[in-house]
């Protein structure tokens, strides 16, 4: 009674009005994010280490009320509200199934990347915690925002929020050469793509008489019966900036840089949760080509998904930095989950959302493991982890987990997310085997240099690091951070999780795109 | 201050057509490419990534008087482009700092400690 009381008061006023109109109680995680950030910016403020270690507990809390109010929203689905899917902002913001999955995954992904920092930042930037944590937050609601946005201007704002903040949070190691020149060279290649995607949205809002909607345009592309030049090279454009945005050859070469110079965590992040967001960016705005002038687009990105996979494997073969090979092996997902993207059909998105599902379990554990094994052996070279099996078999024995799932052998979630992608990709009209066998093959490669890894910790001769953690034995002084741990047991959980409910994953995946092609038009097969 | 339809009857007059400003904010576009690919003064490398945004601006602007002028969509986005790459700038000048406080250097030949 007392609830309903207050909500009627607050409707009358015309804040109250402005919200209720608006739908902006579908925005609710992005409003908590919000609150969360000026509160841990207030916090950074405080002169104290103490008060200002505050801040990770605050992020979290934050992260899970949204993550609540993200799983009430998806309750709103399955009750049979007719408003579930509702347009936010005039528009602007598509609060729909799609947008609900992936924010949900993403917040998931987020909570995971903050057990990741904690530790990292006490130690190596204990003055500036606060500052960290609100840029971090700032970054993931662009993140959120970009997953839902269905305008121009939305879209670049929310892309350029998680732009701005993930080449701040790069450099965050202000003496550290690698991390300044990490995030100078991603500030470059950032900046130069933002304005290639933009020039290519200038030239697609031209020919949508004038909208910056992505609503108007599956009409507005099937009227331009013959797309002429300028429809060409806006197609051309917006594919080069999608391309960075998600690190497909042949627009990868920031991709190992930036992941090498970056703190840890933030390569976690940008593995995982920018790669996503780019992700359900890019299948909001390339759906409308879906069916007009489509074997072009289609043979566009093809031509990206192939590159990036011969480029990622064969790369990663020759290296002996573990962020560096992760760098390398998430080019070549990339090139993955673009195959799904070229097909264009329901099913295929379907399986790609679910294969990023997957891929922001396994990554994750992989950076987590890098953390520990950093920690461990104060070494990122995949040498140092020569024999470790004899030290710390727990430590092994996830890490495999992972890096087999990466790798896509059957029983982690990998083997399921790459079979449904690749199926449902034979099964569209696209039909184009020749993708398919490469993608095969080149997972096929990528099995040399993660089993290289497991390889090297399980037979090889214990390293000088690894012995002198022998040596040590259980009087190590070493003590494991906690959020780390449980961050990987998290993350080893979903990984085999979702290998045995695949199934259930994969149909609300492609629940999620058929109710996103129904709100774009009927164009999704 | 013009209004959008004397913009667009003065460039009428002077037979300019929507494809000239896109013909030369694709030159200008092409010049900020092409100065950010050869220029090795860092601060000169972001001048010309701001040359390329503001090359879209100029598209955004151009398209909007051109397609739809009674609504200011186009030059809204050209508005928030400009925030956003100001923004950019900022950041951008902010690292150029820290790095050269590391390595007293803004030439981009410097920079090659990552690679493989």
């Amino acid at each position: 009674m007392m609830l309903e009381a207050i909500s009627y008061t607050l409707i009358q006023t015309s804040f109250g009005q402005f919200i209720y109109n608006q739908n902006l109680a579908f925005l609710a995680p992005e409003l908590v994010i919000s609150l969360t950030l000026l509160m841990t910016f207030a916090l950074s403020l405080a002169k104290t280490q103490v008060d200002q270690a505050k801040s990770w507990g605050i992020a979290l809390l934050g992260s899970v009320v949204a993550l609540v109010s993200i799983v009430m929203h998806y309750q709103l689905f399955y009750t049979g509200q007719a408003s579930a899917s509702q347009s936010v902002m005039f528009g602007m913001f598509e609060a729909d199934l799609l947008s609900v999955v992936a924010r949900f995954i993403l917040t998931l992904g987020f909570i995971l990347i903050l057990h990741l920092s904690k530790r990292y930042v006490e130690t190596r930037l204990p003055s500036q915690t606060g500052e960290f944590y609100t840029l971090l937050l700032t970054a993931f609601l662009g993140a959120l925002l970009l997953c839902g946005a269905n305008d121009m201007i939305m879209a670049f704002v929310a892309l350029e929020t998680l732009g701005i903040s993930s080449y701040i949070l790069t450099g965050y190691l202000r003496n550290n050469l690698k991390s300044t020149e990490a995030s100078l060279k991603y500030l470059v290649y950032g900046g130069c793509s933002s304005a290639v995607l933009l020039f290519g949205l200038a030239l697609i809002y031209g020919l949508a008489g004038g909208s910056t909607s992505f609503a108007v345009l599956p009409q507005a592309l099937s009227q331009a019966s013959d797309l002429g030049a300028w429809a060409s090279l806006a197609i051309v454009m917006i594919l080069a900036g999608i391309g960075f945005k998600v690190s497909a050859a042949p627009f990868h070469t920031w991709t190992p840089d930036v992941y090498e110079g970056s703190p840890t965590p933030i390569t976690a992040f940008l593995s995982v949760i920018s790669k996503l967001a780019a992700f359900v960016f890019a299948i909001r705005l390339l759906t409308p080509f879906a069916g007009v002038g489509n074997e072009n687009v289609a043979l566009l990105i093809g031509l990206l998904a192939v590159f990036s996979m011969i480029v990622g494997n064969v790369a990663a073969l020759k290296q002996t930095n573990i962020k560096r090979l992760l760098g390398y092996s998430t080019i070549a997902h990339a090139g993955y989950m673009l195959v799904g993207l070229a097909a264009l059909t329901q099913n295929s998105l379907g399986a790609l959302l679910f294969y990023l599902a997957t891929y922001v379990f396994m990554n994750t554990g992989a950076f987590a493991s890098a953390m520990i094994g950093d920690e461990l052996l104060a070494s990122e070279d995949i040498s140092a982890y020569s024999g470790l099996i004899k030290a710390k078999p727990w430590f092994v024995f996830a890490f495999s987990i992972f890096l087999l799932g990466l790798a896509g052998i059957p029983i982690t979630a990998g083997f399921f997310a790459k079979f449904f992608l690749f199926q449902s990709v034979v099964l569209s009209d696209l039909g184009n085997l020749g993708v398919i066998i490469i993608a095969l093959l080149a997972s096929t490669v990528s099995l040399y240099y993660y089993l290289n890894i497991i390889k090297v910790m399980v037979i090889g001769e214990p390293s000088e690091q690894v012995q002198r953690l022998i040596g040590e034995g259980k009087d190590s002084t070493w003590n494991l951070s906690k959020t780390l741990t449980l961050a990987t047991v998290i993350c080893l959980i979903f990984t085999l999780g979702l290998g045995i409910f695949g199934q259930n994953g994969l149909l609300i995946s492609e629940s999620a795109m058929s109710d996103h092609g129904a709100t774009v038009t009927q164009n999704l097969r | 201050m013009m209004m959008s339809a004397e913009v667009a009857e003065v460039a009428a007059v002077a037979g300019l057509t929507v494809h000239h400003y896109l013909g030369v904010a694709t030159i200008l576009f092409g010049l900020g490419f092409a100065g950010v690919v050869s220029s090795r003064h860092l601060i000169r490398t972001l001048m010309c990534v701001e040359l390329m945004l503001n090359a879209v601006n100029l598209v955004f602007v151009a398209i909007n008087n051109h397609v739809n002028p009674s609504d200011l969509s186009g030059q809204v986005f050209a508005i928030f482009i400009l925030t956003i790459s100001a923004a950019e700038a900022a950041v951008g000048l902010a690292i150029v700092l820290a790095l050269f406080k590391n390595t007293a250097s803004v030439d981009v030949e410097d920079f090659s400690r990552l690679k493989w």
